[in-house]
């Protein structure tokens, strides 16, 4: 008898947490979502920031001179990539004054 | 040569290493898998059989074990209901071996139809479920 | 206990067909309280599977032989940690635990998930629901843990001896988690496709889980290898048994889209191929859990044959024709964003890296299936063991190996031959002075010295890259060597942590050396009698045999049979292997004796003495003496695998906004310093 009456219990507290959103309306994704770190990461769910020339063109950079640095680009390599990356860089960022929608980075 | 048709060659040459192990590992090991049943079947029609490695999937028949523990040797009788065959095995049969459970042995039929084993292998009662109580 | 039991496993089959329903509705509809409401799906169904589990856990624990599991699994006289390891020792129990496991891991993906993929995770739910729903009804229906037997047994039939053992109270949940925690990045992708969300945002969002599982799966492997070879008495760790190889499979593909995936955020190159591999993986753990379950392939260990064979194999077909029905629509959109810039780069390294894996896998799962396949096709089971899976995996592997240390030493995009020399003139020169001081210390074997080389040479390479990162960081940021060092790591925890995983597989592979020395004798001593056997590093080992003594210990007998042992010459103490007969509350004896090796383990060397019996009524023993070289090894090589994970996985690794900043100041600064910049404006 207790069991089925802890059975009723734990079939309610389910079937509440679910159809709350429903019968309720209100809560919508917020209540649901959970706990969401602000982790400081570029948003690669956003287009805009992820594949901006800029952002795309920088990460690159960063690479590269590493790579050179510890050896494993030439010399010419590295200066041929640096240009082409760097001629994107500030185009990007150029384009973004213009534009005048520059990036919260 | 472009650099994709460079990565291809590279692709093909990894892909047909792999398939060529593959192939020839499986004529170099592989080995027949049979029941007492298929084994008497084969004996009858093709005597090329004793000259091969077999491994032979059945049951320890219940009180047929004998140990011989000066020379390490198990005797015992394995069945699948419709024939049975005597198995010699030299060396330390595994924990779950036993009367009435599954083995594999696996080594050569004789003439005399004594079935020599290299390796003996019994399947866990399982690992996971328990023993059928008697 | 079992009312509740049965009654929250309905209640898990009405939540799991909710969430799966609502969760397709809802993203049809856009409605969003649908959305919300199957957010909450995986929520409720850890509510009410934690409950069905206590059920059987309490069942267990008070002993309720009335039902048929806990009668099955456990005894009166079980120790405690083997009766709460009972609950996943069975076919049902463990099936149960996976949907536990399973429940957890979505709950925790819904929570823990960043808000901005919000737009995913509806359908996440939906996937992982639908997951959960299958094995809810699996243990509805065909593996039931709370089914009554029709009367009480006094006791129960007690839980295997081989499962009595710490290994196997750690080693399932392990390999659970792993198996489980790929669910998630599967739901995710599958997530991808459905809202034709493609841009590289889910691969962030799933990479801690892919590693976590795969921490988990190789932890869970490894732990596995280590209970067998110290309960299973026959001196190795790895038998090549379809148990075994079901866990091999999904772990090899993984450690494939752990690789290729950086690919695809960095060049946005094998969107497919990525897509395809997490897919594989899922479906290679449904399917390995499928062949260990179903009895379509004898092993040595698997489950008693049951309808539940029939329920993964359903479960396996309309997995299988779903995905690739979904990707088949998707594929337009999958194409690459990038070409490959050369052959000599790190792209190119990764993709073979990817094949070998993908071969090795496919080459595992060809002679795990081989007696299935031959007799479909030719009528007659021929069966491949050891030597098929070693013959064709073992240069496979090493071929891995030597990628391992290729990869990180080419640049991204594209190396040039000059800088290739530099980088890699040390580490062929350390590979090759250790084969030939190997060869002189008298390693004759191929392999042997083939897998010394590539070790040393690997080894090599990453200390390199640690090195020159140190040097690099330290110029570049004037930073002293220890600083650089610490950051070096701490602002790439990916790629460092990665090095140490690989060197982790370096040590794995140095253990598997060890296996092709492995020494070997078995003899019958009476009581004061020796034996010897020389080991590969050439100790003389020496063995008395002291007696036999019989005693009562917890719930079995023991025979335990003691030996002097001497090394070259020296005492050694007294190692002692056990035979032991397991009773059950009656006394009366229970399963087969089961042997307990005695295992000295050393940097070099293990001891490994198994005792295998003795003649009625005397004192004379019958041993197998082991020498195995470098097992401890693997242990170790284990838990260095794990702490690289855990420095990988160390929260904030990913390429964050203030990162980008400072590179910008650094460039903003140097245009202005800069003259062919100017040039470019």
């Amino acid at each position: 008898m207790t069991e089925l009456l802890a059975g009723v219990v734990v079939a309610l507290a389910a079937l509440a947490l679910v159809l709350e959103p429903l019968v309720m309306g209100r809560p919508r994704f917020k209540a649901a979502g959970g706990w969401s770190p602000d982790d400081g990461d570029i948003d690669f769910t956003d287009v805009e920031e992820s594949e901006s020339p800029k952002i795309q063109a920088l990460l690159a950079l960063k690479e590269i001179e590493f790579d050179r640095e510890t050896g494993k680009l030439s010399d010419e390599d590295y200066s041929t990539m640096k240009a082409t990356y760097q001629r994107a860089a500030l185009l990007a960022m150029e384009q973004e004054e213009t534009e005048g929608h520059g990036l919260a980075v | 040569m472009q650099p994709r048709h460079k990565f291809v060659a590279g692709a093909v040459l990894i892909t047909a290493s792999v398939g060529y192990l593959m192939v020839s590992g499986v004529r170099d090991t592989g080995v027949y898998f049979v029941t007492p049943a298929e084994l008497a079947l084969r004996v009858s029609s093709d005597t090329s059989i004793h000259n091969v490695g077999i491994r032979m999937g059945a049951r320890v028949v219940t009180g047929t074990i004998r140990r011989d523990v000066a020379t390490q040797t198990v005797y015992f009788d394995v069945s699948d209901g419709s024939q049975t065959y005597p198995v010699v095995y030299r060396g330390l049969p595994p924990d779950t071996f036993d009367g009435d459970v599954d083995v594999v042995v696996e080594g050569r039929l004789a003439k005399d139809g004594v079935f020599h084993a290299t390796s003996l292998l019994a399947k866990c009662g399982s690992r996971y479920e328990a023993q059928p109580t008697a | 206990m079992t009312v509740l039991g049965e009654l929250s496993l309905w209640l898990a089959l009405l939540l799991a067909a909710w969430g799966t329903f609502v969760g397709a509705l809802g993203a049809r509809s856009r409605n969003p309280d649908l959305l919300a409401s199957a957010r909450r799906a995986p929520y409720a169904l850890l509510l009410v599977i934690s409950v069905a589990s206590l059920c059987l856990l309490v069942a267990l624990l008070r002993h309720d032989f009335n039902v048929q599991y806990v009668y099955q699994y456990s005894s009166r006289n079980l120790p405690t940690p083997y009766l709460i390891s009972a609950f996943y020792g069975g076919q049902a129990g463990s099936l149960l635990f996976w949907a536990l496991v399973l429940c957890a891991f979505s709950a925790a993906a819904q929570w823990l998930t960043p808000r901005r993929y919000n737009h995913l995770m509806p359908y996440v739910a939906a996937v992982t629901s639908m997951v959960t729903l299958f094995f809810v009804v699996v243990s509805l229906f065909a593996a039931n843990p709370f089914e009554r037997l029709q009367f009480t047994p006094p006791d129960g039939a007690g839980l295997n001896p081989q499962l009595q053992n710490p290994g196997m109270v750690f080693h399932p949940p392990l390999l659970f988690f792993g198996y489980v925690g790929i669910t998630i990045p599967f739901a995710f992708a599958v997530a991808a496709l459905l809202t034709n969300r493609l841009d590289t945002g889910w691969l962030h969002a799933i990479r801690k889980w892919t590693i976590v599982s795969w921490v988990f799966l190789s932890a869970g492997i490894t732990l596995g290898m280590w209970w067998a070879y110290v309960e299973l008495g026959w001196g190795g760790y790895w038998a090549w048994d379809p148990v075994e190889n079901a866990s091999l499979m999904p772990w090899l593909t993984m450690t494939a889209f752990l690789h290729s995936v950086m690919i695809q955020e960095k060049r946005g190159m094998l969107k497919k191929w990525n897509m395809i591999l997490i897919m594989l993986s899922f479906v290679l753990c449904i399917f390995g859990t499928f062949i260990t379950r179903s009895g379509i392939v004898s092993s040595v260990h698997s489950f008693a044959q049951s309808s539940v064979g029939d329920y993964f194999l359903v479960f396996l077909i309309l997995l299988v024709a779903g995905l690739t029905a979904l990707v088949w629509t998707r594929m337009p959109r999958l194409e690459a964003e990038a070409k490959l810039e050369s052959m000599v780069s790190r792209e190119a390294t990764f993709l073979f890296n990817n094949l070998l894996l993908v071969g090795m896998a496919f080459t595992v799962l060809w002679g795990t299936m081989f007696p299935v396949v031959s007799e479909m096709f030719r009528g007659v089971r021929v069966t491949v063991g050891p030597p098929f899976f070693n013959q064709v995996n073992v240069p496979i592997g090493l071929a891995l190996l030597a990628l391992t240390g290729v990869g990180p030493l080419i640049a991204w995009r594209k190396a040039s031959p000059a800088n290739l020399k530099r980088q890699f003139v040390a580490p062929l020169a350390t590979g090759g002075g250790a084969a030939l001081v190997a060869a002189l210390l008298g390693v004759r074997h191929a392999y042997a010295l083939l897998t010394v080389a590539l070790s040393a040479f690997v080894a090599a390479t990453i200390l390199q890259e640690f090195l020159k990162g140190t040097a690099a960081r330290h110029r570049l940021h004037n930073e002293n060597y220890a600083v650089a060092l610490a950051r070096l790591v701490a602002r790439n925890r990916r790629r460092y942590g990665g090095y140490i995983v690989h060197a982790a597989v370096v040590i794995y592979f140095v253990a598997f050396i060890g296996d092709v020395y492995k020494t070997e004798r078995e003899v019958t001593l009476k009581p004061g009698e020796t034996a010897s056997l020389r080991s590969p590093f050439g100790h003389e080992y020496t063995f008395t045999h002291v007696g036999i003594s019989q005693y009562d210990q917890l719930n079995r007998f023991v025979f335990a049979a003691s030996l002097e042992v001497s090394k070259s010459g020296r005492r050694d103490g007294v190692m002692t292997s056990e035979m032991r007969q397991y009773l059950d509350s009656m006394g009366q004896p229970t399963f087969q004796p089961s042997t307990e090796p005695a295992i000295r383990s050393g940097l070099l060397e293990d001891l490994y003495i198994v005792f295998a019996g003795s003649p009625e009524g005397t004192e004379e023993a019958v041993y197998r003496f082991t020498i195995s070289p470098l097992v401890w090894w693997l242990w170790f090589g284990g838990v260095l695998l794990v702490v690289g994970g855990v420095v990988t996985l160390w929260p904030s690794s990913g390429p964050s906004r203030a990162s980008v900043r400072r590179a910008l100041e650094g460039y903003q600064t140097r245009m202005v310093d800069e003259e062919p910049m100017a040039g470019v404006r």
